[in-house]
């Protein structure tokens, strides 16, 4: 027997099962489409395209702002630079102490005293 | 390139044209729905997972570039996977569900008729593998080609071929008894 000949039945059984499952699954009721779900699915694209309208105005808003900052850089590039000198900024504010705390070099520390006061001393008490 | 008749209605859709979604809808709508309903136990679920389908269709509408696959096949593959991962989140639930699905359908009165006959082969459907039953309804129950079948659930046509093949026999195997009606 040939190869072709022992695949002549095999076939028309896949032949005659493709059959039957087209006919058992034509016996299925169509499916109707329910209005309600054709609003929904609308209403879905509404909200889509409401987020979508929002999402390129931001993107027209930002691509603004990164040409005035940086004309044709993407927009990773004036970010890191930011994100760097705020690093800096930190860093260089919690590590170097304020001027302000410790004296000038050079400076002559003086106090005043005045003669025309009452002393603190109380000769009485303190001796 | 073949020329793929949704492209324009996709970008459309992208651009926020609300008559080019609804257009879209009514075209694809019935068959995604009733192929969920096909896979799915429940009709509530079907219709969650189309409404998922078609959220993901008009979130990416903007960023579809027509290219090798036919924007039908996309979606039908996005409707499939959103069947197969409800299907692995709930377990089936067989013939009593099959049968609910029958009755509770508003079919012509043939299809009422026969209902008893569609519960029977909705239950020896469901019983089939997701694949084997993904593959049995495209090319019977949708009519679809080989070759669209076969790209719609991501697999070679011999794959297709073999699913197809296991899934009718089954089929055959479950329903004998109908042969004689």
């Amino acid at each position: 027997m040939t190869e072709e000949n022992a695949n002549g039945p095999l076939q028309a059984d896949a032949q005659s099962d493709a059959e039957f499952v087209g006919r058992v699954l034509s016996s299925l009721p169509s499916v109707a489409v329910p209005s309600a779900l054709e609003a929904s699915i609308l209403a879905g694209f509404d909200r889509a395209a409401a987020a979508g309208l929002y999402r390129s105005w931001l993107a027209r808003r930002s691509q603004g702002m990164r040409d005035a900052v940086w004309p044709g850089a993407p927009m990773w590039k004036p970010a890191v630079v930011f994100a760097l000198s705020l690093i800096v900024g930190l860093v260089a504010g919690a590590v170097v102490p304020s001027s302000d705390v410790l004296p000038a070099a050079g400076a002559v520390q003086s106090q005043s005293l005045a003669y025309d006061t009452t002393p603190a001393l109380d000769l009485a008490k303190d001796l | 390139m073949n020329h793929d008749p949704d492209a324009e209605l996709v970008a459309r859709v992208g651009r926020g044209d609300r008559a080019a979604a609804q257009a879209l809808m009514a075209r694809h709508l019935p068959k995604m729905l009733s192929l969920a309903r096909r896979m799915l136990p429940g009709r509530s679920e079907a219709e969650d997972c189309v409404q998922e389908a078609f959220l993901r269709l008009w979130t990416h509408a903007a960023r579809w570039r027509p290219g090798a696959a036919k924007f039908e096949t996309w979606l039908y593959r996005v409707t499939l996977n959103q069947c197969y991962d409800r299907l692995r989140r709930k377990p089936t639930l067989g013939l009593d569900a099959a049968a609910e699905i029958a009755d509770s359908e508003p079919g012509p009165q043939a299809a009422l008729e026969n209902a008893a006959l569609a519960a029977e082969v909705e239950a020896a459907l469901a019983e089939l593998p997701e694949r084997q039953r993904a593959a049995v309804l495209l090319c019977h129950y949708q009519e679809r080609g080989n070759i669209e079948a076969a790209e719609i659930l991501g697999v070679s046509v011999e794959a297709l071929e073999s699913l197809l093949a296991r899934g009718r026999r089954t089929l055959r195997t479950k329903l004998a008894h109908l042969k004689e009606r």
